[in-house]
């Protein structure tokens, strides 16, 4: 394969015959842009809904007449759980120390500490925290009257109402996220691929005089691929550009007074550059070459 | 006479929509010879070159190119059987991003030719066709007669054993066309096998040539040093004059 020849080629079709080129080019660009934005808003709503998700608990609290016994063999028992990731005790003075504010003095007043010992038990997925509850509770044969399957257990508690809102609430969020990402990913590639179609159309009867003086279909698709390999890496270049300037200019100085700006799992500037320079120009050149087929079908 | 370079054995061609391009054509075009294919519009001259072109397969019947079956080729062949055939369309076909040398060099680059090889055939070519001054002018800078001389260029730049002009003078005014008729048979004359399509009956009078005449996709006459009338035409233009106008109006 004469690679020089081709690459020349390519070249010459850029300068000679530059509009449908530049059409391309402003295409990739823009859609390149938009992906650029929109990538690390998903990215810290999806963070953010997580992080919301990775709070939820299940508390499990404790009789206060409970002998070591029971409550190591509830330890045990909890930790046992494959659905849960990890057990944290918190005791009687634990959960008063915990107390601030107006509830500070609460034993003083009372003369003893009112407060639970508890067991908090962290989901490995906050979907399971449901039956994590439900593997602590018996219900008896007649069915109501709900007991525990420790007699350590005073109540279970996982705050059920907030929790199915958070589920539901930022459940619909990621599901949104993912949803605007994939029609966006589609309508990027639809846009930029009819764009090269437009281009490639232009040139069909260049190409049908090609295959009449005895050229192989590689040897006419080589110069319209590089082409687009060219086409797709300076859009994709100007638009990382830009989006380098938009960062260090207007959400860098602003990003330390909101939190959302820096969650932790926010994508970094490298990966985000190369994702988006791979699809640009992944996305041209395999359209070029892709729609060419049309046209060398004998 | 040489070897057949075409030969037609009962080919039939039906389009997908019933149309018949070509029926039941037989004949053979010996090495160096000059042949006319004429008729009217719509009687199969462009399905008899297309089908030497492969840009379709024959419905029936063996299509042989200097003693191939071509209608067995594979696809990914085809590229090569048409390098072996310089093609000159009426249309001219050239590359409208490439100078004139570029268009030349573009059949020898396809077939992988040196760089060497392209520096000393391309200006040959064209220093034949008298365009040796206008190496490197884009075909929008031509006229229509120079545009054609650069598609024989173009055509001829491989040495093809046979070369197939549909139409070549169909765009130029007669003066120019005698021109072109003259290149075309100068390269005949090198040994170069010519099959040439036309209506230009005056030219084919002239020239005297083979003439292989279709209608309605069926081989009607083919004669050596004929015109273009058919004899039954010019027996049936003789007995009533009236009949010459509707006949080459068909």
């Amino acid at each position: 394969m004469n690679f020089r020849f081709f690459t020349s080629e390519a070249i010459r079709t850029l300068r000679r015959n530059s509009a449908p080129s530049i059409a391309a080019f402003l295409t990739v660009m823009v859609t390149t842009l938009v992906l650029g934005v929109f990538i690390p808003i998903t990215n810290i709503a999806t963070g953010a809904a997580n992080d919301v998700r990775s709070r939820l608990l299940v508390e499990v609290f404790l009789n206060d007449n409970a002998t070591e016994q029971q409550v190591a063999a509830l330890r045990k028992k909890l930790a046992a759980n494959s659905d849960v990731k990890s057990v944290t005790y918190v005791s009687k003075e634990d959960a008063l120390a915990s107390l601030e504010g107006p509830l500070e003095d609460a034993s003083e007043v009372l003369g003893s500490n009112p407060l639970p010992a508890s067991f908090q038990a962290v989901p490995n997925d906050p979907d399971q925290v449901s039956q994590i509850v439900a593997s602590l509770e018996t219900t008896s044969a007649n069915g109501e009257k709900k007991t525990y399957v420790s007699p350590a257990i005073n109540d279970v508690q996982n705050r059920e109402d907030e929790t199915e809102k958070i589920l539901s609430i930022t459940g619909g969020v990621k599901f949104a996220m993912w949803g605007l990402a994939i029609l966006l990913v589609l309508t990027s590639a639809l846009l930029v691929g009819n764009t090269i179609r437009l281009s490639i159309y232009a040139r069909r009867r260049e190409v049908e005089v090609m295959r009449m003086v005895g050229a192989t279909n590689w040897f006419i698709r080589w110069p319209f691929v590089i082409e687009g390999i060219f086409v797709g890496a300076a859009g994709g270049l100007v638009a990382v550009l830009m989006l380098l300037i938009f960062k260090q200019t207007i959400i860098d100085p602003v990003s330390d007074k909101f939190a959302l700006f820096a969650a932790p799992e926010t994508i970094n500037f490298v990966n985000l550059t190369l994702i988006l320079m791979v699809a640009a120009v992944g996305i041209s050149a395999a359209g070029s070459g892709l729609t060419l087929r049309r046209f060398l079908r004998a | 006479m040489g070897s057949p370079v075409v030969e037609f054995d009962h080919v039939t061609k039906i389009y997908d929509d019933g149309t018949v391009g070509l029926e039941n054509a037989t004949t053979a075009i010996r090495q160096g010879e000059f042949v006319f294919l004429v008729g009217p519009t719509g009687c199969g001259k462009s399905t008899f070159i297309r089908l030497l072109m492969k840009e379709f397969e024959a419905t029936e019947g063996t299509l042989m190119i200097a003693g191939r079956d071509i209608t067995k080729l594979s696809r990914d062949r085809i590229p090569f059987l048409r390098r072996n055939i310089g093609a000159v369309f009426q249309d001219f076909k050239l590359l409208p991003n490439r100078t004139v040398y570029d268009n030349v060099a573009y059949s020898l680059l396809v077939t992988g030719a040196s760089r060497a090889e392209i520096r000393q055939k391309v200006p040959h070519s064209l220093r034949l066709v008298g365009l040796s001054t206008k190496l490197h002018n884009y075909p929008d800078q031509l006229s229509g007669g120079e545009q054609q001389r650069v598609s024989i260029a173009r055509a001829f730049v491989n040495h093809p054993p046979l070369m197939i002009c549909d139409e070549p003078t169909g765009n130029l005014d007669p003066e120019t066309s005698l021109g072109i008729m003259q290149l075309i048979y100068r390269i005949n004359r090198t040994g170069t096998t010519v099959l040439v399509a036309t209506h230009d009956k005056g030219m084919v009078d002239r020239m005297k040539r083979r003439v292989i005449e279709l209608k309605d996709g069926h081989l009607v006459r083919d004669e050596r040093a004929a015109g273009y009338t058919s004899e039954f035409n010019a027996y049936a233009a003789d007995l009533d004059p009236t009949n010459e106008g509707e006949l080459r109006a068909s």
